[in-house]
């Protein structure tokens, strides 16, 4: 049982909690939404998130299952998480690329599980008052990711083999 | 929140009632190589992800590592304990409470371990 009142619990990153007064780093918190989810990805609500009055681009990087590399072809991919450091380290990402890039609102959802052909498995949307932070943004936050949150990728192939992706 | 583990690994031949004072037996366990002092050894938990759990058929194992164990301690540990990750090993790193930590990083059994093999998410 909860005996003491919600709000006295620490902050946690919640678009609506604006807590009026709140330090920089809180406010920042409030401005950044970070999932890892099973099924497909659901775009409305990040939209919601990201969508801000102040605000003159919208800029977003989907992340789909490709079917040919080279002459290989994936059924499907498969991808599971060290899921609270990934959490984490998605959280400081997305913190980060506020602060550098002075956006106004991030939104990065990750898939677990399998992805078929043509589904994304990321999704990453983020606003800003002009394009350009936006678009910059958005390939920092990728390489970022792909270098060091905790996510694997296991490629299912047509001839029934798996192997789990190892970027060079 | 990982609780310290300290099960022995190594299978127990002695059977349950041999609970009698032990006298001082010859430690037959001492390292071979003479010169080498014998260190205090610490159990540590591992999590295993991906193809690092895949090659040794566990999310989770307890190793013993020398003290005072650090990060790159840990990862030579992986290696001897179960020689089919060790190609896999210097391409991993080790994180500790949910952070990259350098090799020398100190690590205890009230750390949570984890070997992260290369991400590939995205």
């Amino acid at each position: 049982m909860r005996t003491t009142p919600p709000a006295n619990e620490p902050a946690a990153p919640r678009q609506d909690s604006p807590s009026p007064g709140a330090t920089t780093p809180d406010r920042d918190r409030s401005r950044f939404r970070v999932e890892l989810v099973q099924g497909v990805i659901d775009n409305d609500p990040l939209r919601r998130f990201i969508a801000d009055p102040d605000t003159g681009a919208h800029a977003w990087f989907e992340g789909v299952t490709r079917r040919m590399t080279g002459t290989r072809e994936t059924v499907l991919l498969s991808y599971e998480a060290f899921e609270p450091m990934a959490k984490r380290q998605l959280e400081s990402l997305a913190l980060e690329a506020l602060g550098r890039f002075g956006l106004t609102a991030v939104a990065i959802s990750h898939r677990l599980g399998e992805v078929p052909i043509g589904e994304a498995s990321i999704m990453i949307g983020c606003s800003a008052p002009h394009r350009v932070a936006t678009l910059t943004a958005l390939p920092w936050l990728m390489d970022r990711i792909k270098a060091d949150v905790t996510i694997w990728k296991r490629e299912h192939a047509t001839d029934g083999s798996a192997a789990w992706v190892h970027p060079q | 929140m990982i609780k310290p583990v300290s099960e022995p690994q190594r299978p127990n031949t002695e059977s349950p009632n041999t609970e009698a004072p032990k006298t001082e037996a010859p430690n037959t366990e001492a390292p071979s190589a003479g010169t080498r002092e014998l260190h205090d050894a610490v159990s540590l938990r591992v999590l295993l992800f991906a193809a690092a759990r895949d090659r040794v058929g566990a999310d989770v194992v307890t190793i013993d590592v020398e003290t005072p164990a650090t990060a790159a301690a840990v990862l030579s540990a992986l290696g001897d304990r179960f020689p089919d990750l060790a190609p896999l090993l210097p391409s991993c790193r080790l994180a500790v409470d949910q952070s990259f930590v350098a090799p020398g990083h100190a690590v205890d059994p009230h750390n949570e371990l984890a070997l992260i093999p290369p991400v590939s998410g995205g």
